[in-house]
């Protein structure tokens, strides 16, 4: 076995093949596999059923095993709907719109690291930043799909929508320079290999780790922040004019992107494909990457039906006016830590990064901070009394 | 270094697509050949070796340069015009200039960057050089670059604030 698999890595144009088969084949299952499980966490949180009828005939009477193919029959759906390009449309780009999406979507599964010799580009120094930058072609193709459509409401949704991609862009670039500065490489297989036991970087950037899940789901255009996509408000946004398949190359993408969002935060704060414990490294790798993924991803489908959508400007505003000072004053803490271990050598020093969140949290407890709307009722009730 | 087939593929594509943003007549389309001129030249940092210089390239022109040169084509021009580019008609004129300037360009770099047979350098992690440079041997400029942003960034915010604010 693994002769063969020697000898096929001697002719990198063939490896290079078979390795984007073997990505492309666990995106495709994966996504199948995490729209079932969205519907079926979005079911059980609104206290219904979701998916039962279509799927593997024995199990289709239990909970939750009930509907699994579902999402490959609304695969194959999509797949036979009638092709509409509507006629005044920019048609190349139009076409080249999904496309884009979903290379620059599949591009981001080159540095995941799977498990623990398996990425794909193995030791890639800049492994981070190639996230961040890959995320910039996701901008670019959701404003040729907004420019493509020939419809003001596509145009609006993808300007938004590019608008709050690149405005969480850069709380999430701090909230991972934090983990940057602790561990002193963009290289991921590296910050894996320094997170051995109990050390994940969550416990010491919290702050970061908060940042970037709620930086992640702002990116990836799921609610609470999918005003570009809502369909109250936008008709669908960027992708109204696409159907059947390139619809659902927009779907695939924007699963495919949480995923990796997911896979990304749990390498570099949850400890990847470590095993939490020495004893029980006899779990395979892959394993451990794919349950640590999968609570996160589990925490971006409770987030969608917890909270109410987010009005475009208040999202604006809590990009740029909240996170990104918050995410700067981690970075001045987590160097000023670092700074003093080195003069003062002692390891408690790594608990400076937690004090934001403690003060925070007597700083509410201590002062009584009334709600606005308490405090407007309050100048009104003045007011006509004055009256 | 650099192997021939790899240099004249990533030229074609460069110098391509930068001859498509000045004869596009679509501005859109005109933007988005900007976008693959940069990705051209990202290939180029990394056929070169040079792998943080590449992803921040992508990360800097592609990803904040272009997505604002479009941002700004698409709440200026309305869906689905086919605006002509402002271009003059002499053209036999404007190739009979730029060609002395060509010359002129092509025997200053000749003469500036002899051709000699370069070793690599280093292909070791380079992002640990750079910061060091930056912030040991080049910390004034570095400093003096952010004072540089800030202006242009509160000048940005001057320009474009609303009136009586």
């Amino acid at each position: 076995m693994t002769e063969i698999l020697k000898l096929l890595q001697s002719f990198p144009v063939i490896w290079m093949f078979i390795v984007a088969s073997v990505v492309l084949a666990f995106l495709a299952v994966n996504v199948m596999l995490l729209i079932w499980g969205e519907r079926k966490i979005a079911a059980r949180i609104q206290n219904r059923m979701g998916p039962m009828m279509v799927g593997i005939p024995f199990l289709n009477r239990f909970y939750w095993t009930g509907g699994l193919l579902q999402s490959m029959a609304d695969g194959i759906k999509l797949l036979m709907k009638e092709d509409i390009i509507p006629k005044c449309a920019d048609k190349w780009v139009f076409i080249s719109a999904p496309i884009v999406v979903f290379a620059a979507t599949m591009m981001n599964y080159a540095v995941v690291p799977f498990g623990e010799g398996l990425t794909v580009l193995k030791e890639f120094n800049v492994g981070l930043l190639y996230i961040m930058a890959v995320g910039a072609y996701t901008t670019i193709s959701i404003l040729m799909a907004g420019w493509g459509s020939n419809n003001k409401y596509s145009l609006l949704g993808g300007i938004r929508s590019a608008a709050q991609v690149i405005s969480y862009e850069i709380p999430m670039g701090l909230a991972l320079l934090g983990v940057v500065v602790m561990s002193g490489t963009l290289n991921i297989d590296e910050i894996i290999r320094q997170q051995q036991g109990w050390k994940w970087y969550i416990l010491f950037q919290p702050i970061a780790f908060l940042i970037f899940i709620i930086s992640a789901v702002a990116e990836t255009n799921r609610p609470p922040f999918d005003l570009p996509e809502a369909e109250s408000e936008l008709v669908a946004g960027f992708h109204t004019e696409y159907s059947g398949m390139r619809f659902a190359m927009f779907f695939l993408a924007e699963f495919a992107n949480m995923f990796i969002s997911a896979a990304i935060g749990a390498s570099v704060f949850l400890g990847g494909w470590m095993p939490p414990h020495p004893l029980l490294a006899s779990i395979p790798t892959p394993i451990w990457f794919l349950i640590k993924t999968y609570c996160i991803v589990l925490l971006f489908m409770w987030f969608r039906w917890t909270f109410p959508r987010v009005r475009v400007d208040q999202l604006m505003e809590f990009g740029w006016k909240v996170l990104t000072p918050i995410a700067l004053i981690n970075i001045i803490i987590t160097a000023a830590a670092l700074l003093l271990k080195e003069l003062y050598p002692s390891p408690w020093w790594y608990l400076l990064t937690w004090a934001p969140i403690v003060s925070a949290i007597f700083i509410t407890k201590l002062v009584n901070v009334k709600p606005q709307s308490e405090v407007k009722q309050e100048v009104i009730k003045k007011a006509e009394a004055a009256i | 270094m650099i192997g021939p087939v790899t240099f004249w593929i990533l030229a074609v594509i460069v110098v391509g697509s930068a001859l498509l943003v000045v004869t596009f007549k679509n501005i859109f389309h005109a933007g988005l050949a900007l976008v693959v001129t940069f990705l051209g030249v990202a290939g180029y940092y990394l056929a070169l070796r040079a792998d943080f210089l590449a992803i921040t390239q992508i990360l800097i022109y592609a990803g904040a340069i272009a997505v604002l040169i479009l941002f700004a084509i698409l709440m200026t021009h309305r869906v689905g015009e086919h605006k002509e580019t402002v271009h003059n008609s002499l053209k036999i004129m404007s190739m009979l200039v730029i060609a002395p300037l060509l010359a002129l360009i092509t025997v200053v770099v000749q003469i500036t960057f002899p051709r000699t047979t370069m070793m690599p350098q280093q292909t070791g992690p380079q992002l640990a050089k750079i910061g060091e440079r930056l912030l040991i041997s080049y910390a004034l400029p570095f400093e003096i670059i952010s004072l540089i942003l800030l202006a242009a960034m509160i000048g940005a915010i001057i320009v474009g604030r609303e009136e009586g604010k």
